[in-house]
């Protein structure tokens, strides 16, 4: 489907959001109906939802008026075809290109699939990576379970909106007790202003399954605002191991209201790195939705914000039955103005007896203009369980610092150290080595021109 | 000994923190290749003095002056100390959590000594020192001091020392917290890294470390000023008779003085 993009031209005019406009967009993507229908659904929770605002509990923190969704074009085409990666625009490289081997890449380019690949002997062994609509076509018995299933209308507004209009997208599925050695990247690419675009991601690792998964979010930095709204669906079935990777490095003029629900089975075990980098106005909510006991997971994130740019990440490590363990910590540091607001919840439901979940927020503040709110929430309907949680936000640490100088470092030297010091705690987890360095190197960008404050 | 003139001269100093005064008028001249002990209770100014000497900015000196190599340095950073060739071992090592011991040292060698040094090189370097100092090759690829044990951090501080070489190094409390075997250890270090250009200021509460690390000079410092000072006899003769008794013997002859 990917192929007929070209022709899809006056898509570019779909503005304002209505009920032709997701009806265009789904004609667009030459879906089967079942998936018709699944917008229809999310198009009526969106319209039944209002919109939310600051007097949102979810929302108080965070103040998205500035987005004017109804000027944004809601479908706009790749502009390409690509036949191989080299085809890709110039641009995109620097985040394919990251000297690491892939088992499978994805490239969405605003609304549309524009390349996918996957190893040959991937293929043979029944592992899928496809367009959404063209996977819903071929292989609805892998897809019709889970689609609109883990992130739903229910969710909310924009996951509701999410599901009425999204566009592109990627799906992939690991076969039972196959191990894909290789690392799968998705990429969604934006080079537009005025538009908005919804990626979604459906991954299934079936029983017994191993995969690293990487999502990456990047457009350079234009002037008009743009919009991201994705949302993305992973499910780890027993025994299956999954790592997944975020990198969210939109330009300064992207607002992006996200969700992500990561569904982990019996003895599923779910590794996940989060890297915020880059938009304007940024929310996203992190599910890690534990429906199976004997769960182990971990989860490293980290978020980075400088200028004016504001950061709002929930997370939640939600028990829904017995003997699981999470492990979180989210480190972020702030420049300059900007703003972030982390929220980390521990959920553990009835009967989610012998969870052992632990949660860690640690916050830099490079400026005294910069703000962090850090809000830990336990939910404990259980006994016999053991929750941690901690949470701590501060500037660089003078004593540190005194520290490093006595070792010949000058003061901006010694700071610098102790910031990248601060993030190789969450980037070494990084399993993709050239992720890994660049992620480093995104840190010393943000590091560019910064001076320790007295 | 060395017998040329003072190279590192502390003369009437005067510290404040927070506007109270803990040093009050410290004089002490250290030659090349000399090692002096500074002994003294607790709260009688010992680790403000380590603090103020390597630049440490909650220390204010309010009169006096600091020597080295004939430059007055009170005004100087740390790292420009650092740079002098002052080393401060710290009584509590931070930790330095996701920056690796290898790649702290280095860079800290690279701004020491204002030069640059391959990574193979200065590997090299830095095994060697391990081994000399029998600390485990692993810890060069662990974060400095992360959940290092006490006696784990204050053997890096020397691990620290021999790499970067000072001229001179100011060791604090090195062997506050450490059993008899650690302090031997700590101690023997020290020795190994000793050398004729080399001078030592060792600040200890207790004499034991001394008799592993042998100074030339014993000076006792009470209330913000060093009271007394002889040789290695007068840390023997604290070790018999304890603090008490010497610090009333010492406060009565400052008084008579």
């Amino acid at each position: 489907m990917s192929q007929s993009s070209v022709e899809q031209k006056p898509l570019t005019a779909l503005q304002g959001i209505t009920a032709a406009a997701w009806q265009e967009v789904s004609r667009a993507c030459g879906e089967p109906d079942w998936v018709r229908n699944l917008r229809q659904e999310a198009w009526e929770a969106y319209e039944e939802s209002p919109m939310p605002t600051l007097r949102d509990e979810d929302w108080r923190r965070t103040d998205y008026r500035e987005l004017e969704l109804d000027e944004l074009l809601l479908y706009m085409p790749a502009g390409i075809e690509a036949k191989a990666a080299a085809d890709l625009p110039e641009a995109i490289h620097p985040h394919i290109d990251t000297g690491d081997a892939w088992g499978g890449l994805a490239v969405q380019i605003n609304s549309e699939v524009a390349f996918t690949t996957l190893d040959a002997s991937l293929q043979e062994q029944g592992v899928v990576l496809a367009p959404l609509a063209e996977a819903a076509r071929t292989h609805p018995e892998l897809v019709q379970p889970h689609l609109g299933r883990v992130v739903t209308p229910a969710d909310g507004k924009f996951p509701a909106l999410h599901g009425a209009f999204f566009s592109g997208g990627i799906f992939c599925y690991v076969p039972p007790d196959t191990e894909v050695a290789l690392p799968i990247q998705f990429v969604a690419w934006m080079n537009a202003e005025n538009i908005a675009v919804f990626p979604h991601v459906l991954l299934v690792a079936d029983r017994g399954s191993q995969v690293t998964f990487v999502e990456r979010y990047a457009s350079p930095s234009l002037a008009e605002q743009s919009f991201s709204c994705p949302a993305t669906e992973v499910v780890v079935k027993d025994g299956a191991h999954v790592r997944h990777v975020t990198l969210q490095d939109w330009g300064r003029h992207v607002f992006e209201l996200g969700f992500q629900r990561l569904r982990v089975d019996n003895d599923g075990n779910l590794h996940t790195i989060l890297a915020a980098t880059g938009g304007r106005l940024v929310k996203n909510y992190v599910d890690n939705s534990f429906a199976g006991s004997g769960v182990e997971s971990f989860h490293r994130g980290f978020f980075f914000t400088d200028g004016t740019q504001h950061m709002d990440y929930k997370t939640m490590q939600d028990h829904r039955a017995p003997y699981s363990t999470s492990d979180l910590l989210i480190k972020g540091a702030l420049r300059d103005r900007s703003r972030a607001v982390f929220t980390g919840v521990i959920g553990v439901r009835k009967g989610s007896k012998r969870t052992d979940a632990y949660q860690e927020n640690r916050n830099l503040l490079l400026s005294k203009r910069a703000r962090s709110d850090s809000i830990p929430i336990l939910e404990i309907d259980n006994d016999d369980v053991r929750c941690t949680h901690g949470s701590a936000t501060g500037q660089v640490d003078p004593e540190e610092l005194f520290y490093v100088m006595t070792r010949g470092l000058d003061r901006d030297e010694a700071a610098r150290m102790l910031v990248e010091g601060f993030f190789t705690e969450v980037i070494e987890h990084t399993s993709v080595a050239g992720v890994q360095a660049q992620l480093a190197g995104k840190i010393q960008e943000k590091m560019t021109g910064w001076q320790v404050e007295d | 000994m060395a017998t040329e003139q003072p190279f590192f001269h502390i003369e009437d100093l005067h510290v404040e923190i927070e506007e109270n005064e803990i040093l009050r008028g410290v004089d002490l001249s250290v030659k090349r290749g000399e090692i002096h002990a500074i002994m003294g209770p607790n709260g009688s100014g010992k680790s403000t003095l380590a603090h103020t000497l390597m630049g440490h900015p909650s220390y204010e000196a309010t009169a006096g002056q600091v020597l080295f190599d004939g430059e007055d340095i009170l005004e100087r950073e740390p790292n420009d100390r650092a740079k002098l060739g002052i080393f401060l071992a710290f009584q509590y090592p931070l930790a330095i959590p996701g920056v690796s011991t290898l790649n702290f040292l280095r860079t800290s060698l690279k701004a020491v000594k204002q030069k640059e040094i391959s990574a193979r090189e200065f590997r090299k370097h830095l095994l060697e020192k391990m081994d000399m100092l029998k600390i485990g090759r692993e810890f060069a690829g662990r974060y400095l001091n992360d959940g290092f044990s006490g006696g784990e951090k204050k053997r890096m501080e020397i691990l620290q020392m021999a790499v970067l070489e000072p001229k001179l190094a100011v060791l604090d409390e090195i062997d506050s917290g450490l059993d008899i075997d650690a302090i031997r250890a700590v101690g023997e270090g020290i020795s190994s890294i000793m050398h004729p250009e080399m001078s030592i200021v060792i600040i200890t509460h207790y004499p034991r470390i001394l008799h592993f690390v042998k100074p030339d000079y014993v000076h006792i410092m009470v209330d913000g000023k060093i009271r007394q000072s002889g040789g290695f006899e007068l840390a023997e003769e604290l070790e018999a008779k304890g603090y008490d008794v010497l610090l009333d013997e010492v406060m009565v002859a400052s008084s008579e003085t």
